[in-house]
């Protein structure tokens, strides 16, 4: 004997946009523009850079550092302020680079590069 | 089944599509290629007080040419050598933030750091006292002969807390100074 499961075309549709959003989850959880403290570490060909930042309740901050490898650029960071404007890039050395901003409202991301003319990695 | 099949299509595909390609934090280039505007300072590979003046004087007068204002920079009590300012946003921030990027690559990114390493940091008598405090609080011992950011981190071990320490401090020592501390960690000896 055979059962034939035969939904209803709405409870089929329903289903498979629930599948769709929990497939989208993860996707939407790892996007860059999530709030300040994505902390996680950064892949580039020639090495891996960990990317952090926070807030103390009175200033943001954010650090770039050198994992593993030997990229040769400097390191650099920033913060997206509360007001969507960036502070002024901080450039360090290839093993670290500290941006900071003095303000009870939380800067949005931090801003990280692994080189001058690198992409930017929100955290 | 069908409508439904093509809805799950459209809605990965514009997800899969407004994600980040690949969040390494840099291209296959490892190193910094500087702008031809910074060449002038950076090509006998040191860069002098004056020459970091007039690199700040050229990254200001692009951003306020650009139309945003710039306070006249004053010299950072953190290190006593980088030079600090406030920018004010106005308009839409990704315009400002656009221009901002442009002006720092093409006069100032490169060669202020290069100044700041070939130069000794000291940091500024109240802030040092603030900052010692502050360590002292945290349960850090002092040697009492640290002069900068190095010595300090060095005391403490730890690069976080003196970084938790200056920002905390910060604006009640200098209340009326940029809020925007750059730190440099770097070894300059």
């Amino acid at each position: 004997m055979t059962v034939k499961f035969a939904w209803p075309t709405r409870k089929t549709a329903a289903a498979a946009g629930m599948t769709a959003m929990l497939a989208i989850a993860p996707l939407l959880i790892s996007t860059d523009a999530q709030a300040l403290g994505n902390n996680r570490t950064v892949e580039r060909s020639c090495g891996k850079n960990y990317v952090s930042s926070g807030f103390t309740g009175r200033q943001s901050w954010a650090q770039t550092q050198k994992s593993s490898g030997d990229c040769a650029g400097r390191l650099s960071a920033a913060l997206v302020r509360s007001d969507g404007a960036w502070t002024a890039r901080v450039y360090g050395n290839s093993s670290s680079a500290y941006a900071t901003h003095n303000s009870t409202s939380s800067a949005r991301n931090g801003l990280h590069w692994g080189c001058d003319a690198c992409n930017v990695t929100y955290s | 089944m069908r409508k439904a099949t093509i809805i799950v299509a459209v809605i990965l595909a514009a997800v899969t599509g407004c994600a980040p390609a690949r969040p390494d934090g840099g291209q296959e280039s490892s190193g910094d290629i500087p702008l031809p505007g910074q060449d002038w300072a950076l090509k006998d590979g040191k860069v002098s007080t004056a020459e970091y003046r007039t690199a700040m004087g050229r990254f200001i007068s692009c951003v306020r040419d650009a139309g945003y204002p710039v306070s006249d920079p004053v010299r950072s009590p953190a290190d006593n050598l980088t030079l600090i300012y406030d920018m004010t946003l106005k308009g839409k921030p990704n315009v400002f933030n656009k221009a901002v990027q442009r002006c720092n690559t093409a006069h100032l990114s490169l060669i202020e750091p290069t100044f700041v390493e070939a130069h000794t940091q000291v940091m500024a008598t109240p802030l040092r006292a603030a900052v010692s405090d502050c360590l002292r609080h945290k349960g850090v011992a002092l040697t009492h002969r640290e002069h900068n950011l190095m010595d300090f981190a060095s005391s403490a071990q730890s690069e976080t807390k003196v970084v938790d320490c200056v920002t905390k401090r910060w604006t009640k020592v200098y209340p009326t100074l940029p809020a925007a501390v750059p730190l440099r960690f770097t070894a300059w000896r």
